[in-house]
């Protein structure tokens, strides 16, 4: 996937369909806050996108949690579908279902493969690189999710509403990145957090339609019999 | 498990045999289905299909003579308990259970009940949606008609290999045998076939899919008694006489007084188009229309055309 960075208004709105500057608002702490919104060419809030923020300045150090996040196979299907991480953590895929499951990523950063269990507690994965880890069930084809392994603290998944609210940042520049699994191409552009300003930034993008394997079960077709 | 009550309306008296031997079948796969157990996240692994359709068919009774074919509605009701085991890695053992009853309304002494085990050997070549696949089955499935001569055993094997291409298009290609041991001898078949498939998937919502072969061996035919005894008489011709006097046939009353059931040899080429919404996520509606031209070793003809409807939901 090709990666670009936005210098320029104009190249902004060619390439993610608009773009707007919110006013800056006086904060009452040191650090400073930005929250992204995230929406499609028509407004909608979009979900399940991360945004994160990558210091240009000074990178700080990265501290994985201790406990591994869980991706869990309920009603076959992955729960969540897009989970972010920072590099070095651990994520166990324990399965919920009564029918068995073959977890797998033959992604780049990670390639894995977690051989057919049944219920309860799955293996647990360290994701050791940055980059976008494709997940799939080797027995149930339409399952799939993705995890996104990030060389920076600051990020956050988009709710139902659109709106990513990060806190707690070291003032400076930052390349702010804007991912989904739907997206046309990445967002990235380049941000300045004050000490005193919080920033609100509305980020339209372009989603490609939804290509999800079916899932429905296949009939059992015809010919002579 | 509710079909067991919903279906013990389809049986007509005369089947109590099938029907014990269905109930029984029921209840093993109610008895192995999902149960609670002490800890509430364990249940065994099972998963079931349950597919019910209608169909309009034209010539259901397989009948040469134009005048004589029967054109009626004929309902299927299947329902599949599944077990995947792991076999070694790329290989998976699917084992199966399953029980279907046909029912045509009008011509009730054509229902049947089938019910059997079937296994499946799947290879996959690699991990992944896009990775080929190989499978081997055999099925071995009783089955209890209403015509005595009908009744027996039909073992079956295949061989298919399928891949998808793309998020949209898959396709698949099979070879598979069947032999039905069935009681008397004019419905003792066997036949193999040649079929492939493609499929398109339009959107999440919309499935389209084609498929197409041809099949090689015996088939049971049925003819009116008067068309029968004119084939056997010699007054369609010789070859037919011929052929005809040599073959196993009964008259069983099929679809209707006097009618004759006869096993031919020949061939037959069809081919389908199924339009298939999906209702949910395991739940689909295959739309399908079906064409076969079947024709037997002297030349006699058995076009078949079935419109089907049906509901399918995996559990």
């Amino acid at each position: 996937m090709s990666r670009f960075v936005l210098r320029s208004p104009t190249r902004a709105l060619l390439c993610t369909g608009a773009l707007t500057l919110a006013a800056f608002t006086p904060r009452a702490f040191a650090e400073g806050s930005v929250q992204v919104s995230v929406k499609d060419h028509k407004g909608a809030p979009i979900s399940d996108a991360v945004v994160s923020l990558v210091a240009l300045d000074s990178p700080p150090a990265l501290h994985p949690p201790v406990e591994p996040l869980v991706i869990t196979q309920r009603d076959q299907e992955f729960e969540p579908y897009v989970t972010a991480l920072v590099v070095g953590s651990r994520v166990s895929f324990p399965n919920r279902d009564a029918i068995r499951h073959q977890v797998y990523s033959i992604s780049k950063p990670k390639k894995f493969e977690i051989p057919l269990y049944g219920a309860g507690a799955g293996e647990t994965i360290t994701f050791d690189q940055p980059g976008i880890v494709s997940l799939g069930c080797n027995i149930h084809d339409w399952m799939s999710a993705h995890i996104v392994v990030l060389e920076t603290p600051f990020f956050m998944k988009t709710p139902a509403d659109g709106l990513a609210a990060l806190a707690s940042l070291p003032p400076g520049r930052y390349r702010l990145d804007v991912w989904h699994p739907r997206l046309f191409t990445d967002v990235q552009r380049e941000v300045v957090i004050s000490a005193t300003d919080s920033a609100t930034q509305t980020i339209a993008v372009t989603l490609k339609p939804d290509r999800r394997l079916r899932r429905a079960p296949d009939g059992a077709g015809g010919g002579y019999k | 498990m509710t079909c067991h009550l919903k279906l013990s309306h389809f049986f007509p008296t005369p089947l109590t045999r099938a029907r014990s031997t269905f109930a029984l079948i029921v209840a093993t796969i109610a008895g192995m289905g999902p149960v609670p157990a002490r800890a509430d996240t364990f249940r065994l692994p099972i998963s079931a299909r349950m597919e019910a359709s209608t169909t309009w068919a034209e010539n259901l009774s397989r009948t040469s003579a134009v005048a004589n074919r029967v054109n009626t509605l004929r309902q299927q009701t299947n329902f599949t308990a599944t077990v995947l085991t792991p076999i070694a890695t790329g290989f998976s053992l699917i084992t199966e259970l399953a029980a279907g009853y046909e029912l045509v309304p009008r011509y009730a002494r054509t229902n049947a009940l089938n019910a059997g085990p079937r296994a499946l050997l799947r290879y996959k070549f690699g991990l992944g949606a896009y990775t080929p696949v190989l499978s081997a089955e055999g099925a071995f499935i009783r089955r209890e008609a209403r015509l005595p001569g009908d009744n027996g055993w039909i073992a079956s094997g295949a061989l298919r290999l399928s891949q998808r291409f793309t998020e949209s298009w898959r396709a698949s290609l099979t070879g598979d045998w069947s032999q039905h041991y069935a009681a008397h001898s004019a419905f003792d078949v066997r036949s193999h076939r040649l079929l492939g498939t493609v499929t398109y998937d339009l959107n999440s919502v919309w499935q389209l899919t084609y498929g197409r072969g041809r099949l090689w061996g015996d088939f049971t035919a049925n003819a009116a008694g008067t068309v029968w005894a004119k084939a056997v008489g010699g007054q369609l011709g010789t070859a037919i006489q011929n052929y005809y006097s040599s073959v196993a046939s009964e008259t069983n009353d099929s679809y209707g007084s006097g009618w004759v059931s006869y096993r031919v040899t020949g061939r037959s080429d069809f081919w389908w188009l199924e339009l298939s919404p999906a209702l949910g996520r395991n739940t689909s509606l295959p739309l399908r229309y079906e064409s076969s031209t079947t024709v037997n070793r002297v030349g006699i003809e058995y076009p078949q055309h079935l419109w089907t409807a049906g509901i399918l939901h995996r559990f």
